[in-house]
């Protein structure tokens, strides 16, 4: 009990440090936030007037806690940029295509590794472990950017299987919204099998050969049902950590495929209002990303006690 | 029952399948790296064609093919700009870039993570709080934000992409002192009367450094490709400075589809390097996982 | 005579190993009959484990494991490698217990579960609540207390003691012929074994059944055993019905390994502390007899020819030593 409350407690102080952190990273940017909004050929009058709009004459201690304040009650702040909206609006429908890509992605990518973990650790540095081994090795080393373009130059401009740029949104139709995303959470899943593949081939290899596992054997339990049923879940730890971390990251991290494949996520969010000075936006976007981190890992740490009965009745 | 169990079973000897097979892929991996850092050292005096500068290249054809027996081996961009040239005046930048922050990277969060590993307590937590801190944030919004603060020269991306490998590191150097110092060596030291700062540097840092070597190599890999992606997403080194990112980059909006070699020849460069770097450190791994159970 | 219900000749178990063949278990030959509990016994690292292993086709656990020599169980050779017929015989009518009754047991599954997938394994057509009811009768069987509250709680929750009776049960789920108990109370503490050991012995005279009973303690066999053997780096070196064994042990290990005998007050793996030196390198093999360099009795003759069980001379009690110690008569009473 005593361990969860300092763990809570360091991931508020990594908030608050985050917090602090963009917003002093995203004051330090170069050139005045109010030419970069208004333009450069306007009146000495109205720069001025928009300064102090946007509270820019204040010291930065006190604006960053007006800002908290803020903050605290569900408010980002307005873009700097016009049409000027809302940056909490702004970051929810770009949150819900980010979280959609990276869960989508996660699940793919889950559904590859898994069985592929599973015959590597049958037979390790059997002819098939080493076929995988080798293929998520190559995989690994191909940045998204360059396996997106590769993809797109077979999928798309060769077969014609699916579009090219563009998103639809959930509501408009499952399928539409399906079709859109298959191409970028592909992309993006190819980033995760190698991790995922590994690290779980790794857990199962040594559970295999764990006593229980002899057992199970000894009671004459088929190869396979001792995989699934006796081997996975105890193998499972590492492969939640990495899938938590994963998915922590992605929220955000998508940026390139988001660019790749023009779709309206965090990650161009961030990118193209950081190249506007758009500081509010930033600020708001990179907040967010943070505060999804620190939720997923206190949920991995969650799941853990749900996994491992060892763990849940000591925590209870 | 599997058949190697069956196998095992059948009242028939087994020779022993034991072969010792060079390791044809480490030795092209080497010899690509040695190759390519040997041309990005020698540039200069390689004679190369124009990578730059456009004003120069108005009278050389523009999207040429790659033809290994011309003046082009791998073609040329939409400025009549010379790939080969490009490329390796890219490497210049992404290796220098790439290892100067792994570098960085491993001397900031090797200290702070023996540190945290051997002290313990109050200096452990901060530390692990700092780590998180940075592991709060996905590295290439951390290095997008970084990008719009600094300006894009070679230093400053540098600095940036240490960032994004310090955590990694203070983690694991963290992880691996708990372990050495459990070893005699550190209560030798203690016992002939070392003090702690001569523990942390002198007995311990060498270990660990060197037991994280493996590791630097695969960020060496993941720091070319996120420098290659900032570079890409155009955040990074801007062009004219050549640099792979930037060259991929080039072949968006529709010209990949007319010059593929736009893309496909910086691509295979990138993930030939990039493939190098994580065998070694892969292969490094092994080895030393076998070393420490032999110990 | 019905033919035995085990039948083990010339079984060798070998390794591949970075360090070159590894012998653990060398033509190893001996019959069990129905109902009757063989003790094979030795220091640790004598290839114990390994050949109760093989016995039951799992050396594989090791994939650089060749197995040789024939294994019948009631007269089929289980070391087919018919993986279908040998399912059937796993668990079914062979069943093991384990030396570590909490690594043994999937930590995060339900005790009644490890019972219960046993029973459906090996009988489809039985329903999920009979499976339910004949678990909790099992562990009932094996004398768990309140058994219906145990069926719902984890490997953890549970005592070593209470641990090994779980084991226990699963292994008598399907009321095997033969039982194979590699070290089954060496985990646990000295008041329980005894306990452990009385309940193992109850339920093979309950239910006719065989058992293999593996430990490096003398004093675990002895009273609860038919049949002995002694184990020395890979080899039966002495074979003989507990009756005469315990009354008089002819070769030297045997002796030594009795003199040796942990007592109850003392931690259950105590070392052999009568005999100088260690077993040999099973890397590393050299002609003769293998326990001639720590033998007080060897001569040049151990040094050069490998004895055999027959070399003792007496059929009923073999042993593989050119000088039985006939002549010395051992007065020691073993129980424990
Ligand atoms: N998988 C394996 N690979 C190599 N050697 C093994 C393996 N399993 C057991 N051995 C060797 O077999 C010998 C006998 O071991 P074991 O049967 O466990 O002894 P014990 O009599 O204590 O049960 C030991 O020397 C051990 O090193
Ligand atoms: S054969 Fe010789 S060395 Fe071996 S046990 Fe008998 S007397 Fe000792
Ligand atoms: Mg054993």
């Amino acid at each position: 009990m005593k361990a969860a409350a300092g763990k809570v407690a360091q991931l508020l102080v990594v908030m608050f440090l985050v917090s602090l952190g963009t917003f002093s990273l995203t004051s330090l940017m170069p050139g005045d936030p109010a030419v970069a909004i208004l333009g450069d050929n306007q009146s000495p009058e109205a720069y001025a007037e928009l300064r102090e709009k946007l509270g820019l004459n204040e010291p930065l201690v006190e604006r960053y806690f007006t800002w908290l304040g803020h903050v605290f009650q569900g408010d980002l702040g307005t873009s700097m940029v016009p049409p000027n909206e809302d940056v909490t609006s702004l970051i929810r429908s770009a949150f819900a295509v980010s979280i959609e890509l990276a869960v989508l992605a996660l699940v793919v990518a889950l559904v590859v590794s898994i069985p592929l973990a599973m015959i590597s650790a049958r037979r390790p540095d059997g002819l098939l472990d080493r076929a995988a081994s080798a293929t998520t090795f190559g995989i690994m080393s191909v940045p998204s950017f360059v396996s997106g373009l590769v993809l797109i130059a077979l999928l798309v401009n060769q077969l014609h299987l699916f579009p090219r740029v563009g998103w639809v949104g959930v509501t408009d139709g499952l399928g539409q919204n399906l079709y859109h995303a298959a191409l970028p959470v592909i992309t993006i899943a190819l980033l995760e099998i190698p991790t995922f593949t590994r690290v779980l081939r790794g857990d199962l290899v040594r559970t295999l050969q764990e006593d229980f596992v002899l057992s199970a054997r000894a009671k004459g339990m088929p190869a396979w049902r001792i995989m699934i049923f006796d081997a996975f879940r105890p193998s499972s730890y590492s492969l939640i950590t990495v899938l938590g971390l994963s998915l922590a990251q992605l929220i955000g991290s998508t940026v390139i495929v988001e660019t790749l494949f023009s779709l309206p996520g965090m990650g161009r969010l961030v990118v193209s209002s950081a190249s506007q000075g758009n500081i509010t936006v930033v600020q708001g976007a990179v907040l967010v990303i943070a505060a999804c981190y620190v939720l997923i890992n206190a949920g991995v740490d969650l799941m853990y006690s749900v996994i491992d009965p060892r763990i849940r009745r000591v925590g209870a | 029952m599997s058949a190697p169990e069956a196998a095992a079973l059948a009242p028939t000897a087994r020779p022993a399948r034991r072969r010792r097979r060079i390791d044809l892929l480490l030795w092209f991996c080497g010899a690509w790296l040695a190759v390519l850092i040997l041309a990005a050292i020698t540039a200069p005096m390689l004679g190369l064609q124009e990578a730059q500068d456009a004003a120069k290249t108005l009278l050389e054809p523009v999207y040429q093919p790659p033809s290994l027996g011309s003046t082009h081996p791998l073609g040329t961009n939409a400025l009549g700009l010379d790939m080969l040239s490009r490329i390796i005046y890219g490497a210049r930048v992404s290796l220098t870039v790439s290892i100067s922050a792994v570098l960085i990277g491993t001397f900031v969060g090797g200290t702070l993570g023996v540190i945290a590993g051997y002290l313990r307590g109050k200096v452990d937590r901060v530390i692990g709080t700092l780590t998180n801190t940075l592991l709060a944030v996905p590295a290439l919004i951390l290095l997008v934000a970084l990008a719009t603060v600094l300006r894009p020269s070679a230093l400053n991306m540098a600095l940036a992409l240490s960032l994004v490998a310090i955590p990694g590191l203070i983690r694991v150097t963290r992880a691996n002192t708990l372990a050495f110092a459990q070893r005699e060596f550190v209560t030798v030291a203690r016992a002939l009367g070392a003090g702690r700062a001569r523990v942390v540097f002198r007995e311990l840092m060498p270990n660990v450094l060197l037991s994280v070597v493996p590791m630097c190599l695969v960020y060496v890999s993941a720091l070319i490709v996120a420098e290659a992606s900032l570079s890409f997403l155009g955040i990074g080194l801007r062009p004219p400075q050549p640099t792979w990112g930037n060259m991929i980059g080039e072949g968006l909006n529709g010209k990949m589809e007319d010059y593929p070699h736009l893309v496909y020849v910086p691509a295979a460069v990138l993930f030939l390097t990039v493939f190098s770097f994580n065998l070694l450190g892969e292969r490094m791994r092994k080895r030393w996982d076998k070393r420490e159970v032999s110990l | 005579m019905s033919r035995p219900l085990l039948h083990v000749r010339d079984l060798t178990t070998t390794f591949t190993t970075s360090r070159g063949e590894v012998v653990s278990v060398d033509r190893v030959s001996f019959d069990l009959e129905r109902g009757q509990t063989l003790g094979i016994v030795g220091e640790s690292g004598s290839g114990k484990s390994v050949l109760g292993r093989t016995v039951m086709g799992l050396t594989s656990t090791a994939p650089n494991a060749t197995v040789t020599g024939s294994v019948l169980f009631d007269g089929v050779d289980i070391t087919n490698p018919d993986k279908k017929m040998r399912a059937a015989y796993l668990g079914a009518r062979i069943a093991m217990i384990f030396q570590d009754p909490l690594s043994s047991l999937n930590p995060v599954k339900l005790i009644g579960v490890h019972i219960t997938e046993t029973l459906r394994q090996h009988d489809k057509s039985i329903s999920r609540q009979e499976a339910r009811r004949r678990a909790i009768e099992l562990l009932d069987t094996v004398r768990i207390p309140d058994p219906a509250r145990r069926f719902g709680q984890y490997p953890h929750e549970l005592s070593g003691g209470m641990r090994q009776r779980v084991g226990i049960a699963i292994a008598l789920a399907c009321r095997p012929q033969l039982l194979i108990a590699d070290e089954p109370t060496t985990a646990l503490d000295v008041t329980v074994q005894k306990h452990v050991l009385d309940l193992l012995g109850t339920l093979c005279e309950e239910q006719g059944m065989a058992m293999l009973l593996v430990s490096h303690d003398l004093g675990v066999v002895a009273g609860r055993s038919d049949k002995v053997a002694v184990m020395y780096a890979g080899r039966i070196q002495e074979e003989a019905a507990s009756s005469d064994f315990f009354r008089h042990q002819r070769h030297p290990y045997s002796q030594a390994l009795l003199d040796a005998k942990p007592h109850l007050e003392n931690p259950a793996r105590a070392e052999l502390v009568s005999i100088p030196g260690r077993p040999p390198d099973p890397a590393h093999r050299f002609p003769g007899c293998r326990f001639a360099p720590r033998c007080r009795f060897a001569q040049d003759r151990c040094r050069e020819e490998e004895p055999s069980l027959e070399s003792g001379g007496i059929p009923s009690h073999g042993a593989a030593c050119f000088y039985p110690l006939d002549a010395v008569r051992s007065t020691k009473e073993v129980s424990i």
